[in-house]
């Protein structure tokens, strides 16, 4: 007769599930710094916009790659008083906190790729076990929470990030190192370099990972880490891969493209229509870098003021329902965006991108959550990474040959990626949405009585 | 105390993943084997529609005292036959449950060899009382002595 194992753990409070996630806040705001400072910072060393989207194959290629190996070899890794996942996320700040730190000093174009290849890599490296970790401490029952809380630290991460380059621009002035790139792009970074080590460094002490038991360890041991069982493993998802989730991917595809083609040329969008100029050398492009910080700064903040509530929309009327309204809201707000010649006003269409990066980041995963079964997430949140950055990489390839297309012109990447995000919202109609779980409080009904 | 233990039990079974989620799920035969030794189930009482939002009902016994009933009321929040369900549920009548603080009752079935001929259920519920924990995890390791011994005879008309 096999033996019974049992096992216990403990709920965590609401101030440890804060602690556990911080670090993830450090990692984001490496990431915001990358959404926002690394684009201006190729074109103040001479890169053309045209070749934006091949500087940037760090993103969707480590995306694609590093994040399932790590998430792999930390499953099968325990170093004793450190664990399974914390040796991922200090690796991972550490590197972060060297490319951040590095990052103003470049002084090629060339050095700046390497640079951000370097924070790509780290950035993934603590991405994924950090996710994982969550799943390792908490009970199914809190793992809303714990993602919830990744969610808030993602959003402040971000914001911070974004805001920080206005502010430093306003403390600091236009003084700049010897490569052209100013003092307060250098302080965001730096601010940065401090912020990453330090967050996981908090929440890596603060938190203990659950020890396995000697038969685990030794299970760890006898299983070897195989290449080729990872890849049967996600061939197999990918064969039963539910139809609707299938048709998530295709409203991905757009909606993917559309979010990199924003990130690579707002900054330039702005600089044209708010700004009024070309000249990437020029002070007034500077302002406009700050400014599109502030400008996502600004959708970030509405990210966190409605994300709770769509989540409760989407309960009440559909997760499909409220997709397809926030990217077609967002997708208004963006047609319009590079129109706008003053540059208070960027702020009024933008709150419709902030509206679809709240539900961007959580509404398909409430639906995708109940087409596939938790005890393959790892495989499954796994596949939908890849749907995430392989549109990324298809944008990265395609997109320096579409900007040829129509005219070379930022304010018309801006406007294709308007269509785009009105394309997955059509898209997004075509899913046949599983049902809304009621709750059991309403059990007033029940078969039996 | 407050109750803030999850239980995680585990145990390999020689039958098919298929087998195991339907002797968790169907009625016609929970109702042979549901309840720790010294308990049985209600036969009339299980209702269970098997599908994602559908609802369940059973009541135990204590066998040398029918007047000791304990109620599960329950909601599916999961249902992937034959991988997982996961049950939201309300449980009164049990001295050391607090109705008023639902509980969750996860329920894995991993395939496992390559010919998928054996299976590891694993069942997370809780939150419990820290001191209740390990009576409950005693009383779910009896449970399972009972799917096994229900498995192994291979009853007739339950069996497909």
């Amino acid at each position: 007769m096999s033996a019974t194992i049992v096992r216990q753990k403990p709920l965590m409070t609401m101030r440890q599930v804060l602690l556990m996630n911080l670090g993830f806040f450090g990692i984001q705001y490496s990431f915001g710094m990358q959404q926002t400072a690394v684009n201006p910072i190729y074109t103040m060393l001479g890169a053309n916009p045209d070749e934006m989207p091949l500087l940037n194959l760090a993103g969707p290629i480590t995306g694609l790659l590093v994040q399932p190996m790590i998430g792999a070899i930390s499953d099968k890794t325990w170093v004793p008083k450190w664990g399974r996942r914390r040796p991922f996320l200090l690796v991972g700040a550490i590197g972060c906190s060297i490319g951040l730190f590095l990052f103003p000093f470049a002084a090629a174009v060339w050095m700046a790729v390497l640079l951000l290849w370097l924070l790509d890599v780290s950035n993934n490296t603590a991405m994924e076990p950090y996710r994982a970790f969550i799943s390792d401490k908490l009970p199914p029952s809190q793992l809303a929470k714990g993602f919830l809380a990744q969610s808030f630290f993602t959003g402040l991460g971000i914001t911070l990030a974004n805001v920080s380059l206005y502010l430093f621009k306003s403390l600091l002035g236009e003084q700049a190192l010897g490569s052209g790139i100013p003092y307060w792009v250098m302080s965001a970074f730096m601010l940065g370099t401090v912020a990453s080590l330090v967050t996981v460094l908090v929440s890596v002490i603060s938190t203990k990972e659950i020890e396995p038991s000697a038969e685990e360890l030794a299970e760890m041991k006898k299983e070897k880490l195989s290449l080729g069982g990872m890849l049967k493993d996600i061939g197999s998802a990918i064969v039963d891969m539910p139809v609707q989730l299938r048709k998530l991917a295709l409203v991905y595809l757009f909606q993917w493209y559309a979010m990199n083609c924003y990130w690579q040329y707002v900054s330039l969008s702005v600089a044209k229509s708010a700004f009024g100029t070309k000249d990437i050398h020029s002070a007034a492009y500077g302002d406009a870098v700050a400014w599109t910080g502030l400008v996502n700064g600004g959708y970030n903040v509405v990210t966190f003021c409605v994300a709770f509530a769509l989540v409760a929309m989407a309960k009440r009327y559909g997760a499909k329902y409220v997709h397809t309204s926030c990217l077609l809201i967002a997708a208004i707000g963006l047609a319009v965006f590079p129109h706008i010649t003053n540059k208070y006003l960027l702020f009024v269409p933008i709150i419709g991108l902030g509206i679809a990066w709240a539900s961007i980041m959580g509404v398909p995963y409430i639906m995708a959550v109940r087409m596939i079964p938790s005890t393959r997430y790892g495989v499954y949140m796994g596949i939908i990474n890849m749907m995430i950055v392989i549109p990324m990489l298809i944008q990265t390839l395609t997109f320096g040959t579409v900007y040829k297309w129509i005219g070379n012109d930022p304010g018309n990447a801006i406007t294709f990626a308007a269509i785009f995000l009105a394309i997955a919202a059509v898209a997004m109609l075509w899913i046949k949405e599983p049902p809304i779980v009621k709750d059991v409080d309403d059990l007033s009904e029940q078969p039996g009585n | 105390m407050v109750a803030n233990v999850m239980l995680i039990v585990e145990r390999e079974f020689a039958y098919p993943q298929q087998r195991l989620f339907r002797a968790w799920t169907e009625p016609e035969e929970m109702m042979h084997w549901r309840g720790s030794p010294g308990w049985h189930v209600e036969q009339e009482s299980v209702t269970s529609e098997s599908k994602l939002g559908g609802k369940h009902h059973h009541v135990k016994v204590r066998d040398n005292d029918p007047s000791v009933r304990v109620t599960t009321d329950a909601v599916f929040t999961e249902f992937f036959d034959p991988d997982v369900f996961v049950a939201k549920q309300k449980i009164t009548g049990d001295p050391g449950i607090d109705p008023s603080i639902p509980m969750e009752l996860r329920v894995e079935f991993i395939k496992n060899g390559r010919e998928g001929k054996s299976c590891l259920v694993r069942i997370v519920q809780g939150p419990y009382d820290p001191s209740r924990a390990e009576f409950h995890a005693k009383g779910w390791e009896l449970e399972l002595n009972r799917l096994q011994q229900f498995l192994d005879s291979g009853p007739e008309g339950v069996t497909r």
